[in-house]
């Protein structure tokens, strides 16, 4: 599965880092790619290009709060966790979002 | 990311305690919002603490393995820092694992001239602490150079 995600929370110091940790440690862990853009109280960071997007099978949102940009995900399968999810369960959550997309024919 | 031990000595400087008697959650707190007065990063402990405790109230800053990062985005807060407070007791405080907490590192973060650069290297320390192998070692650190040259070595992705 390749996958692209955003990260986000309240305060947008620690949960939002946390989470894209956990979501890329994951991604290599289980052979996935996975490309994670954290919007944080220092600015967006590792933004998501066009060709990331374009490719990935789904697009996991892991957020405490409204995201930017969420348009750029027309048209694509998306996945709204919070972010203690992500934190707590990443392997799991990544496992279950690609057994969805291989039940509905998507991968 | 790989930071210098300067940066994370930089911005740790002298908030850290490894070795508190601290013994329950509301103790470990306040004595770090006093340490982060003394050494001029708060203006106000009273104010500090009450924000912090606003930010516990939206969810859990108890991660896992014994390690929590609460925060504080106040206006009593002079400079962005990270205060370290390890306790051997353990200290009820919700988490992901519901395991007890140890060590703490609490996130002061300034409402007003923000600067970036700190709050980055807040958010990659907050990365580099969600690795098992990180977590055990600060655990284990009682030495506050050693600890901070942890922490500068973990970086995050």
């Amino acid at each position: 599965m390749k996958f692209v995600g955003v990260t986000s929370c309240t305060v947008g110091i620690a949960h939002t880092y946390m989470a894209r940790e956990k979501l890329v440690s994951a991604a290599k862990e289980l052979g996935m790619e996975g490309h994670v853009e954290t919007q944080g109280s220092a600015g967006t960071e590792n933004t998501l290009t066009d060709d990331q997007i374009k490719n990935a099978d789904a697009v996991i949102i892991a957020s405490d709060v409204a995201i930017a940009g969420q348009e750029r995900f027309a048209g694509k399968p998306v996945i709204n966790v919070g972010t203690d999810l992500a934190i707590q369960k990443p392997k799991s959550l990544l496992k279950t979002v690609e057994k969805k997309l291989q039940a509905a024919n998507k991968l | 990311m790989v930071m210098d031990i300067e940066n994370v000595t930089d911005i740790i400087d002298q908030n850290i305690i490894l070795d508190s008697t601290a013994s329950t959650k509301k103790e470990a707190l306040q004595t770090m919002c006093m340490m982060l007065e003394t050494n001029g990063y708060v203006s106000d402990r009273q104010q500090f603490y009450q924000d912090v405790l606003a930010r516990e109230k939206i969810g859990p800053t108890g991660m896992e393995n014994g390690i929590a990062i609460p925060h504080g985005e106040s206006s009593a807060a002079k400079h962005a820092t990270i205060a370290v407070l390890k306790t051997k007791n353990p200290l009820e405080w919700e988490s992901l694992d519901h395991k007890p907490i140890h060590l703490i590192f609490l996130m002061v973060v300034p409402t007003e001239n923000r600067d970036v650069e700190h709050l980055k290297m807040l958010s990659h320390l907050s990365a580099a602490l969600t690795h098992k192998d990180i977590q055990q070692k600060l655990l284990d650190e009682n030495d506050p150079q050693k600890f901070k040259r942890i922490l500068a070595e973990a970086g995050g992705i």
